[in-house]
């Protein structure tokens, strides 16, 4: 089955098993190497990729669900100016993330930003356990979120 | 951009590679066979025709070792008759084709005769274990009174984690790319399976994520990288295998433990003597069993002062996958067990467990436990009286205590109940048992013409916090710019294989060494002609713990200490229990990295309370303060991060004792726990 969706921006096509993950399709065909695999359950989220600007575990996902959707990964979000609000956020924070799920806690992060600059603490704490990890305390991510937020705000107030 | 922001970005964008990255699009997926069934004998298998392409491996195949010896078991690599575990590895294939390969395998049949037979230990080491010293009889019956504590702690915390290897095979070579904290281990085994030599096996470890992560997937990723090697061995391609965590093969759970103790106190408090007995539930292998039943024994005897004591550990095998490394091996379990003892101590005694505590302190010249020297740098009573303090736990204690024993005679009962509680607990860098496989260490630096430094330590990327720590540490001695130090991701040729990277030895052994190969670089420079080479090692072979049957001496590199309270609620309503607030009070010696340090205690903290509460974590998070004990003399740095897993459980479990005016014998901590025992009224 030939899909075509856009990838970071860009419209892609390829041709799609019926069993494929869209973890692996994303990985293998269009190099997205930020996509962890870990628990391969929809539990950890090391797995998260934006669809629609809503985050989606990609590890139980079938790939030709991803047809005709606008699909973000880090590899296109990193590249973008609201990326350095969440790397400042988070060293402010002094998270220290490991590098299985920092990039999905990024694209966590990124997900609540694109929704609102001024989230409650409720979504706030929803995005935190979007990505399940024990590499750094709740309440240091929670900060850190916090901060990207503020930053974000600022910069979009600025321009 | 800093170095910090630097590394926080690579992680954030994922440009960090892990090790399913490694290789291209050509490389085979590997697929293992799991058990069936959990323990019994395979009495035929019929293996169909594999297709072209197909590989597979079996134990037979093996041209090397078909176990890998670790920590004094053997761990075998495939099933040959015996299934000792539902889900245990007996065969692994490959072939060009994920789909081909997994049919292929559905087509396997295999007749089994189960057998439901425990699990006994094949291995020939010791099931049971004793220590004793002094006279116990005349102790309890001198005795003033008799205190005595049950605990059952399940097995676990298990975290949930990348299960891929990936061997990259070029002509006769092998890498092996894998995060594994021992890199050298997995070369050892890997040269030893396929029987080639040690030089044709290159490992490249990944981070395994600061913490006691690192610890609880050791012997698991050995096993997956010599079955990964097997199949690239044979199919002479590049083989990734992925296991799923929620497959039994996938590795055990650390184990856990029940706890029975009594001890003779006299009547100023003083433990006299200590009886204790403790099962712990291994799975079907128990590897470095000798090493976590002597830790466990430690923690039960704690910092007091105790010259009397018989300790009995028995192990209890069972057809679970192999048993893990917990988080601070051994101890986490002795600990909880052994404070909890000490708090029940001071209750009976009628003190505050805080008066308690500082009465028995060993003192300067003293011995703390069962005989262990005090260290020149001891300052466990000076972070006793600053936590007490702090945390204002005497009047705490004494209001809650109030509201405890007065609870029946409350009309309207309170919304929750509040209870406090404390813990002591020292944490020794390094490992017990000193075979030289665990121990040695080393490293190189090279100076060269350019004026680079290159330092060979291959384990640093289990920390990679802490390399930004030892290049501040070349950079003050050398004099040189940031820039110019770089890192090796090679193990060392021509030395030992590096010992594990845990329990604080990356802190305080590689940190040694380095600092020493620094100091003779910066000598030799003005002397030799660039480029300059030196080398560091460390094989340490001591006499092994426990040999005399009692517990003395100095065992580990350092020691750090620390002091925990914690403040609890227990809601009357729905009996959820919730920690409010925690104070830790550490001591490090020098710390590397401070905020680095804080960061890792906090999420230890949440990691153990998530323990305690059976997975799931506090509806509402508690407040964290951590505070290091600053010393004007410079000490050598030294492991923090596994202190709140010896700390944090047995000051939660007090303090949720006292809130609920139950005895709670077990954890997990959960509303089951509280139901018909008269909470709130």
């Amino acid at each position: 089955m030939i899909i075509s969706f856009y990838l970071n921006g860009d419209s892609v096509e390829a041709d799609v098993p019926p069993n494929r993950r869209a973890v692996d399709f994303l990985r293998d065909e269009f190099q997205c190497r930020s996509l962890r695999f870990r628990c391969d359950d929809a539990f950890c989220g090391a797995c998260l990729i934006l669809m629609d600007d809503s985050p989606v575990h990609s590890c139980i996902l079938p790939a030709f669900e991803l047809r005709f959707r606008n699909i973000w990964t880090m590899e296109g979000l990193s590249s973008s100016k609201g990326f350095t609000d969440i790397v400042e956020g988070f060293k402010a924070a002094r998270v220290q993330l490991c590098a299985k799920c920092a990039p999905a806690r990024a694209l966590a992060t990124e997900a609540l930003l694109r929704k609102t600059v001024r989230p409650t603490a409720e979504q706030i704490r929803t995005s935190a356990e979007s990505v399940r990890c024990g590499c750094s305390s709740t309440a240091r991510i929670l900060d850190g979120i916090i901060r990207s937020a503020r930053l974000r705000e600022r910069r979009l107030d600025d321009r | 951009m800093d170095h910090d922001e630097r590394t926080l970005s690579e992680k954030l964008s994922g440009r960090i590679r892990r090790p399913y990255d490694a290789g291209g699009k050509r490389i085979q997926e590997g697929i293992v066979l799991a058990s069936p069934i959990e323990s019994g004998r395979i009495t035929a298998m019929e293996i169909p025709e594999p297709p072209e392409g197909l590989i597979y491996v079996v134990s037979q195949d093996i041209p090397g070792h078909a176990k890998i010896t670790v920590g004094g078991v053997d761990l075998p690599l495939f099933a040959k008759k015996d299934i000792r575990w539902k889900g245990q590895t007996i065969l692994a294939a490959t072939s060009p084709d994920f789909d081909t390969t997994s049919d292929w395998l559905s087509h396997i049949r295999i007749e089994t005769n189960e057998d439901s037979t425990d699990a006994s230990n094949e291995n020939g080491s010791e099931s049971e274990y004793r220590w004793t010293k002094g006279n116990l009889s005349a102790s309890f019956a001198s005795a003033f009174q008799v205190v005595e504590e049950t605990f059952t702690i399940p097995g676990g915390p298990h975290e949930q984690s990348e299960n891929t290897v990936t061997c990259l095979r070029d002509g006769a070579s092998f890498t092996i790319h894998t995060a594994s904290p021992w890199p050298g281990a997995v070369r050892r085994h890997v040269s030893r399976t396929l029987k080639i030599d040690r030089s044709a096996v290159n490992v490249r470890p990944y981070s395994v994520g600061p913490g006691s992560g690192a610890a609880d997937e050791m012997f698991k990723t050995l096993t997956d990288c010599c079955r990964a090697a097997l199949l690239s061995w044979k199919a002479k391609k590049s083989v990734r295998i992925s296991t799923s965590p929620n497959n039994p093969s996938s590795g055990g759970s650390p184990p856990g433990a029940e706890f029975h103790i009594k001890g003779a106190v006299d009547s100023e408090g003083r433990i006299l003597a200590l009886e204790a007995e403790f099962t712990l539930f291994a799975g079907a292998f128990f590897p470095m069993a000798e090493e976590i039943m002597n830790r466990i024994a430690l923690g039960l005897i704690g910092i007091s002062p105790i010259r009397n004591y018989s300790i009995k550990g028995a192990v209890s095998f069972s057809t679970s996958p192999p048993s893990e490394l917990g988080p601070a091996a051994g101890f986490e379990l002795g600990f909880l067990a052994g404070e909890l003892f000490a708090s029940r101590v001071a209750e009976n005694c009628l003190l505050s467990p805080g008066g308690w505590r500082r009465s028995v302190l060993p003192h300067k010249n003293q011995h703390f436990g069962p005989g262990i020297p005090i260290p020149k740098d001891y300052g466990l009573p000076q972070l006793l009286d600053k936590a007490l303090s702090a945390s204002d736990f005497e009047r705490k204690n004494a209001a809650c205590e109030q509201i405890m024993l007065s609870r029946k005679n409350l009309k309207v009962p309170p919304a929750a109940f509040n209870g406090t509680g404390m813990s002591c607990a020292w944490f020794g860098n390094g490992f017990l048992n000193h075979p030289r496989e665990l121990e040695s260490a080393s490293l190189s630096l090279t100076l060269g013409i350019d004026g680079d430094l290159e330092i060979e330590i291959p384990p640093y990327t289990s920390g990679g916090v802490l390399s930004r720590a030892w290049t501040n540490i070349a950079v003050g001695t050398l004099g040189i710019e940031e820039s110019a130090v770089k890192y090796s991701v090679n193990l060392p040729e021509g030395t030992a294989d590096p010992g594990p990277s845990l329990f604080g030895r990356n802190v305080s052994v590689y940190t040694k060494l380095l600092e020493l190969a620094c100091s003779d670089l910066a000598k030799r420079r003005f002397r030799d002609a660039l480029p300059i080479s030196v080398s560091r090692g460390r094989r340490r072979t001591v006499k092994r713990f426990g040999e005399s049957g009692f517990i003395e001496g100095n065992f580990f590199d350092t020691v750090s200490w620390g002091v925990c309270i914690v403040e609890s609620t227990l809601s009357a309503e729905t009996l959820e229990a919730m920690p409010l607030h925690i104070w830790l009070f550490l001591d490090g010696g020098h710390l590397l990295m401070p905020e680095h340090a804080r960061s890792a205690v906090e999420a230890e903290t949440e990691k153990a309370l998530i323990w305690c509460l059976g997975g799931t974590p506090p509806r509402e998070l508690p407040m964290i303060d951590v505070a290091f004990y600053d010393s004007l003399s410079k000490r050598p740095p030294r492991d923090i991060s596994t202190l709140p897993w010896l700390l944090v459980p047995a000051a939660f479990v007090r303090s949720i004792r006292q809130a609920s005016g139950t005895d709670i014998d077990k954890i997990p901590i959960n509303p089951k726990l509280f139901r018909g025992r008269g909470i709130g009224q």
